[in-house]
């Protein structure tokens, strides 16, 4: 069965990010899945992967929201001036993980629509969440399941 | 105290849950000492930061009576009043030793 390349989890707590792993490995669809808990060394990964390969771009982000230093929507500012996001006709899909989903987070999550920023979620997000997030934007899902 | 008091049901398998409850309790005992750091210094801002991280880990965990306390803890801070924010403080280090001696006991987990 095909599965979802490369799932980014991005969360400051180390123990959710492995609590989501654990639950997206459950779900058999995702082939790669990489965890950071600083949303800088996320970015820079990203970047320096893209260097390497233009292609190397993840599938699916899950993005948290509140973390310290760089917070999501911080991350997404330097998210969209990356080259290859914004030359690509592919991007990730990136989806807000948030204990808030109020109507500020939703309005400012609309100016990164373009960028892939398609969804929010609450937390703690669970498995009908992702199956539901990945029926409505993935567009290849029906084929994986 | 009931298994729902302490620990919710989860979406994870009895076996990851099993796996992953240390390296819940390791990150929460080092948020907590940063935290009681944070409310020896009055510094309302970490206290509200490290209270929300606590409740959104512990409620990944389904560790609904530390998750609730956080919540406490953190809205406490709205308000500015320390002496409040102590009592809480303490109540989350109370759930927060109930429920990792329930861990001990009912998941044999040791941190």
């Amino acid at each position: 069965m095909n599965k979802i390349k490369n799932v980014v989890l991005i969360d400051d707590s180390r123990a959710i990010n492995s609590r989501n792993e654990s639950l997206l490995k459950d779900l058999n669809i995702f082939e790669n899945i990489v965890k950071y808990t600083d949303s800088a060394e996320a970015l820079e990964v990203i970047k320096d992967d893209l260097k390497k390969d233009k292609t190397a771009l993840p599938d699916i982000i899950f993005l948290d929201l509140e973390m310290p230093e760089m917070d999501g929507f911080a991350f997404l500012e330097k998210y969209i001036l990356i080259e290859e996001i914004v030359k690509s006709d592919y991007q990730p899909i990136v989806i807000i993980v948030t204990d808030h989903l109020n109507f500020r987070n939703f309005e400012k999550s609309k100016y990164y629509k373009s960028y892939g920023v398609l969804d929010q979620v609450k937390k703690p997000i669970d498995k009908e969440d992702v199956l539901a997030l990945l029926d409505e934007h993935f567009e290849n899902f029906k084929a994986l399941i | 105290m009931n298994d729902i008091s302490i620990f919710t049901s989860t979406e994870l398998s009895a076996n990851s849950f099993k796996e992953l409850l240390p390296e819940f309790f390791e990150e929460l005992y080092e948020d907590f000492e940063i935290l009681e750091l944070s409310v020896d210094k009055e510094d309302f801002s970490e206290i509200k930061r490290l209270a929300h991280k606590i409740k959104g880990s512990a409620a990944s965990f389904a560790a609904q009576l530390i998750s609730e306390k956080a919540r406490m803890l953190q809205q406490s801070v709205n308000n500015k009043e320390i002496a409040t924010t102590r009592v809480l403080f303490s109540e989350l280090k109370e759930c927060i030793a109930l429920s990792y001696e329930y861990a001990k006991e009912k998941f044999e987990i040791k941190v």
